[in-house]
């Protein structure tokens, strides 16, 4: 006797998609491939690091793990987050997307099973993640503590806010190359807007400094749109929780993983009430 | 069982569906027709909740699509125009992940009966991008069948089969009708049609132009019927009489074929055969001449088109 009720039949199509979903992505190459390279970036993070400390003479390196989970995750997320997106273009550009609507599936059901996939398949990344890590403190006799636990649960949510975001820019670009497109452009532009603040904050402005200088209008505009980046950004959120977890900041920490969590929840709203609105045939 | 209620859609400023109110009865075969360009697949696709009707509504087993989508989706079975399907799956892969959907029970067990019926069981390992257009659409089937739908939606569903192929879906269309399932198809083969379908709607630019039985279709289309009758060596004076009689507007004689035309408000078969029995003609063989579907379709079809296009005209010497 099937279950009736909407919201199980719904459950049961986010269960089947997400199942096949995480099948497709763990079946390729491209994931292990990406979890190798994190693992050595974040490997050559973590040397670098330990040379630092040695040839300076510094006796104590605070939180040396943060940087190469920060890598790792980054890279990671940035890989699902478009092969999520290219999922859901892919279903739309072949039409099955359609095919699959003539069942018992409607745009959440299929933009949640694709997302729960994905950020399933980051928990597999993170695990191979967290055996690095005992590995590294093992070999390298370095602690690992509680707040090293927080920075792998932050984590999981900003790699589920990049996949959602993901699905976000797949079903507002329709066409596969265009979703791609607008999902690497934004996180350009996002990445690109605080480097640039990096880089103007250290120019050297003139000695009798005017409101006129070009320098200082380029850096004030740029920190006004940094500080809104920093809030819509979840690498920037990521590392905003990083820096409050090493400052022993648990209400900053708090406060950061709720944006993570609301820019999620934003995101996958915003690309199921979408996709309802442009409809499976786009 | 499906309702449709001055179902509208428009695409920007083009009106493709037009004021659709059509009414499926449970248990019967509806052809749906139309040339092409009429709104068939775009009515269908508003019928599935896939295209959001402009104005309108659609009911499905008393419901309303959108308000009930789960309820409804998983008691129809589809067979779309455009067969799109995951071309990296192995045919039973793509069954199975359906089946999984649908939650079938047993769903091994009914796959493989299907794929056996229709001749895809020993493909049943390869990649569906392999398959051919023919094949694509026998798996289509198979996927719109696991679940043992109570309503059977079909756009062009022999299109790319083979002879073999068309006999096998109309034996497994047959054995659904039988089981009392509902079923809607939209077809330019006519002829398929006509065998099939208890009555038919014809649509064309976006309106339904008329939606009934087969044989008042044939009585609306025709002014007058006709008898082909198969004499042996009819007389002169017998076929003078014969085109004589109150009933009949013109005989056509081909050989010792005649073709009587009659008034089209009965059956004169039986007054025909009364009077060749009293004069003694020796008939080898008498049978009504039907209007075809394809041919009730032409005529409703063009005399609309033509109606349209006469007032669109005058509508534009007027501006």
């Amino acid at each position: 006797m099937i279950n009736q009720n909407a919201w199980y039949q719904r459950w049961n199509a986010i269960k089947v998609i997400r199942g096949r979903y995480s099948q497709v992505t763990l079946e390729h190459l491209g994931i292990y491939v990406t979890i190798a390279i994190a693992l050595v970036m974040s490997t050559l993070a973590i040397h670098n690091t330990l040379r630092f400390t040695e040839r300076n003479v510094v006796f104590v390196a605070r939180q040396p793990l943060f940087l190469p989970i920060f890598i790792c995750t980054v890279l990671v997320s940035l890989y699902l987050g478009a092969i999520a997106s290219v999922s859901v273009s892919r279903e739309r550009d072949r039409k099955t997307l359609e095919a699959l609507m003539y069942g018992p599936v409607d745009e959440s059901a299929f933009l949640l099973g694709i997302f729960l996939a994905h950020v399933q398949i980051f928990l597999v990344a993170l695990a191979f993640l967290f055996i690095w890590s005992n590995l590294a403190v093992w070999l390298l006799n370095l602690g690992i503590s509680l707040e090293v636990y927080s920075v792998f649960f932050v984590s999981v949510v900003m790699a589920s806010a990049i996949v959602a975001f993901g699905l976000l820019t797949a079903v507002w670009g329709d066409k596969t190359r265009t979703a791609l497109v607008i999902f690497i452009l934004i996180l350009l532009f996002l990445t690109g807007v605080q480097i640039a603040d990096q880089i103007v904050s250290n120019m050297v402005v003139s000695s009798n400094p005017t409101s006129n200088d070009p320098i200082l209008i380029i850096r004030n505009a740029l920190a006004i749109v940094t500080r809104l980046v920093q809030w819509l950004s979840p690498y920037a959120q990521l590392i905003q929780a990083m820096d409050a977890v090493a400052n022993q900041s648990w209400i900053g920490f708090i406060t950061n993983l709720g944006v993570l969590v609301i820019q999620t929840f934003v995101l996958l709203f915003g690309s199921v009430k979408l996709l309802t609105i442009k409809g499976a045939r786009g | 069982m499906i309702t449709t209620n001055s179902l509208k859609k428009k695409f920007g400023s083009f009106v493709a569906v037009e004021d659709i109110s059509l009414n499926i009865e449970p248990g019967e075969i509806y052809g749906f027709l139309g040339p092409n360009g009429a709104g068939k697949t775009t009515t269908i696709l508003m019928i599935l909740g896939i295209l959001k009707p402009t104005a309108g509504e659609v009911r499905i087993f008393g419901e309303k699509i959108n308000k009930k989508p789960f309820m409804i989706k998983r008691r129809i079975g589809v067979v779309a125009e455009y067969q799109n399907f995951y071309d990296e799956m192995t045919a039973w892969e793509y069954l199975l992940f359906f089946a999984r959907l649908l939650e079938v029970e047993n769903a091994e067990e009914r796959a493989r009966e299907l794929m056996e019926r229709l001749k895809l069981w020993e493909f049943k390992d390869v990649l569906v991008g392999g398959y051919s257009s023919g094949m694509q659409r026998k798996l289509g089937f198979v996927r719109a069948l696991l679940h043992k739908p109570e309503v059977l939606i079909l756009d062009e569903p022999v299109s790319g089969l083979d002879p073999f192929g068309i006999v096998q879906v109309r034996e497994i269309l047959n054995d659904e009708h039988e089981a009392g399932t509902t079923i809607m198809i939209s077809s330019h083969i006519l002829s398929e049609v006509e065998r099939t379908a208890d009555r038919v709607g014809i649509i064309a630019r976006g309106r339904l132009l008329v939606e009934d039985t087969m044989p008042n279709l044939r009585h609306i289309v025709s002014l007058q019927s006709q008898i082909e009758l198969d004499l042996y060596q009819p007389e002169e004076t017998l076929i003078r009489d014969l085109s004589a009689l109150p009933f009949v507007t013109s005989l056509d004689r081909q050989n010792d074929r005649l073709i009587v035309s009659t008034q089209n408000n009965k059956d004169y078969r039986a007054e025909l055969g009364s009077f060749l029995a009293g004069r003694g003609a020796v008939v080898l063989g008498m049978r009504m001449i039907e209007t075809s579907l394809e041919d009730a379709f032409i005529t409703i079809t063009e005399k609309h088109i033509r109606e349209w296009t006469s007032s669109e005209l005058q509508q534009e010497k007027r501006d």
